[in-house]
């Protein structure tokens, strides 16, 4: 077989958690022909199957191959800092981008009116690297998000261990059963199906379309964007409805739905939804989807902005994910928000999913 | 473009208008602030992961759990050669999902997500079905061929509601409330069959389909033998046939298909869809041709 196919396969077999065929693939990708990026990925899946030491040899290759291989850079990074050598680390970190923005400085100081050809390829040259460097850095700061989110989850279970009345009681919220929610005759139509490990399930997507469509919302407002996935899918089940779309900056962002015909509908705002500025967008809405940031004290900050979103004088619908043992701050954010907001009183979870909607009148 | 500009060292000399220094400062300025906010985000990430490990001490040096469980589909393959479903359902149009609701024995929704997609590809029009089973996959299959569509559904015997043991998957009663289809506006394109496959009359539904689904047999011969019979219906031999049951659970529906994979022709692009029960191929013979009766 060719080998770009070795190392589609590689990449396809990876994003499937399928890590040993993926190792397999680019192993022998790399037999057929050494790149920088190829061992970079190669030494990824080591990393994900906690082969450090291969891991490490994998990406230095890659640095040796292509010194300006940013993503190999940060990869050894991130592998030296989680092996405790934090000194290596940064100084590995801090060079990635540097080059580009010396370039950048040294150019500025010749700067003329009118460039040469010559440095007119320097420019471009600069521009690819500049690219790079900001696209770098929307990783870094996707890294972070996630390290963030991952740190505030272990403080979630550290709580649920330390009080376990507030957050483990799953059976607080009353349990309707699926099929009441989405009968047999009840037709939803779906794209995008194929999903990754941060996607809803395929009955969570149909749970969300269908309460969609039974919303019958003109506006829809997501908190949590991730790929895009449940976007698509809510501006195919609202109709003609707006979709305004919620997340920080990073790589992959709402691709499931970019240059799909219903992106004229969706609007992509960028911004960490515990800070954003939802003023613009209250009292407008029908229909709110949450899976943002799992920590309770964002849940519950999400929650209560997707309340002020809802349409006053009228019945709208919000939906919740990952009401699961696992994110234990959804639980007790959830929990209390059904105690303590007499609006949402009615919140049912819905059996054999972490989903959890309310009807809301406001 | 200036000819004579030969390099850096010539440009440095010469006069800047207002702008272009302008331009300059900004891009500078630009630079510096990337490359600050980038060493800033990578300590952050640092430190992030140090208060990370520490936690996991504090929590008793347990495994980090840092993402969720990424669910990994059973890693059992069989003979046959295998592709991964998520290509073929990115690549898929909308589909129309019904009866979502999974009872014991029914195909998981993914797989029925991906028999929809496979008979939208075939661009079917007529669709045939080995084993009704509580027409669950009979309506999906009816809701996505279009309206002009037609599913025939075979199903063994009219009062059957028995309970099917194969090892550990308990096959539950068929119909407590009737077919799932019924009294969907998907019904009137459904012709629901009885008989068993073996000596059922397919005279009127041959060379007629462009996709067959096989899920009724679980034993070799009854499988063989739909297989060999959906052959048959495929309008001029060309469709495409799915079969469910390709799982250690099923190790008779195993053994037939690989055996149809190794020696019929026809079946030679027969695939099974890694992490499903699910196998298919894409049937296409000269026209004519005997082998396709």
């Amino acid at each position: 077989m060719a080998s770009p196919d070795q190392h589609r396969l590689g990449i396809q077999a990876c994003r499937e958690g399928r890590l040993a065929d993926a190792l397999s693939f680019l192993g022998r990708s790399l037999l057929e022909n050494e790149t920088s990026e190829r061992w970079n990925d190669w030494a990824t899946v080591q990393f994900l199957t906690h082969r450090s030491a291969e891991a490490e040899v994998g990406f230095r290759r890659a640095l040796q191959m292509d010194p300006d291989n940013a993503q190999a850079a940060a990869n050894l990074g991130a592998l030296l800092a989680s092996a405790g050598r934090p000194a290596e680390a940064l100084s590995c970190l801090e060079n990635v981008g540097e080059p580009a923005a010396e370039q950048l400085r040294s150019l500025c100081r010749n700067a003329s009116a009118a460039p040469s050809q010559a440095e007119v390829v320097v420019i471009e040259k600069i521009e690819r690297r500049m690219m790079r460097a900001l696209s770098l850095q929307t990783g870094a700061a996707a890294n972070l998000w996630m390290r963030t989110q991952a740190l505030e989850a272990a403080i979630d279970r550290l709580v649920a261990v330390a009080e376990p009345a507030a957050s483990s009681q799953q059976g607080l919220i009353p349990t309707i059963a699926f099929h009441e929610v989405l009968p047999d005759a009840a037709c939803v139509e779906l794209q995008a199906l194929d999903a990754n490990h941060e996607n809803v399930t395929l009955h969570e997507l149909c749970l969300i379309a269908r309460l969609c469509g039974l919303q019958k919302p003109r506006r829809i407002f997501e908190i949590g964007t991730a790929d895009g996935r449940t976007t698509l899918n809510l501006s195919c089940a609202g109709g003609d409805a707006e979709v305004f779309t919620l997340n920080l900056p990073r790589p992959g962002l709402g691709t499931r739905f970019l240059n799909a015909p219903a992106q004229s509908k969706i609007t992509q705002l960028i911004a960490d939804s515990a800070t954003f500025d939802y003023a613009p967008f209250c009292n407008s809405i029908d229909f709110v989807f949450i899976d943002a940031h799992h920590h309770y004290e964002h849940v519950l900050q999400d929650s209560r902005a997707a309340l002020r979103l809802l349409r006053v004088g009228s019945r709208s619908t919000v939906v919740w994910h990952d009401y699961i043992e696992h994110w234990p701050g959804v639980v007790r954010a959830l929990n209390e928000l059904f105690v303590s907001e007499p609006q949402l009183a009615g919140m049912k979870r819905v059996a054999g999913t972490s989903l959890v909607y309310a009807r809301v009148s406001r | 473009m200036n000819s004579e500009t030969t390099g850096g060292g010539a440009a440095a000399a010469r006069e800047q208008p207002p702008e272009a220094e302008k331009t300059a400062r900004l891009i500078a300025e630009t630079a510096n602030l990337l490359s600050a906010h980038t060493s800033v985000v990578h300590a952050a990430v640092l430190r992030l992961l140090a208060l990370e490990a520490r936690l996991a001490a504090l929590h008793g040096g347990g495994a980090a759990t840092r993402e969720p469980a990424v669910a990994v589909p059973p890693a059992w393959r069989g003979a046959l050669p295998s592709e991964p479903g998520s290509p073929i359902l990115s690549a898929a149009p909308t589909l129309r999902l019904m009866a979502i609701h999974s009872v014991e024995g029914n195909a998981t929704l993914l797989e029925i997500c991906l028999v929809a997609t496979l008979a939208k590809r075939a661009d079917a029009r007529a669709v045939f079905e080995f084993g009704t089973f509580d027409g669950r996959t009979t309506l999906n299959l009816a809701a996505n061929i279009g309206p002009e569509g037609k599913v025939f559904t075979l199903e063994r015997t009219q009062s059957d509601a028995p309970t099917k043991s194969h090892r550990g998957r308990t096959h539950v009663e068929k119909h407590a409330g009737g077919f799932r289809y019924k009294g969907t506006p998907f019904e009137a394109s459904i012709t629901q069959l009885y008989g068993d496959s073996a000596t059922f009359d397919f005279g009127r539904f041959l060379d007629a389909m462009d996709f067959v689904f096989i899920g009724a047999s679980h034993s070799y011969e009854g499988v063989l033998n739909d297989s060999r019979i959906a052959l048959r219906l495929l309008r001029n031999g060309r469709g495409t046939v799915a079969w469910h049951g390709y799982a250690p659970a099923f190790d008779r529906v195993v053994r037939a298909l690989e055996k149809l994979y190794a020696s019929e022709p026809e079946f030679a692009a027969m695939r099974h869809i890694a992490g499903t029960d699910l196998a298919y191929a894409r049937v296409s013979c000269e026209e004519g041709g005997n082998q396709c009766g």
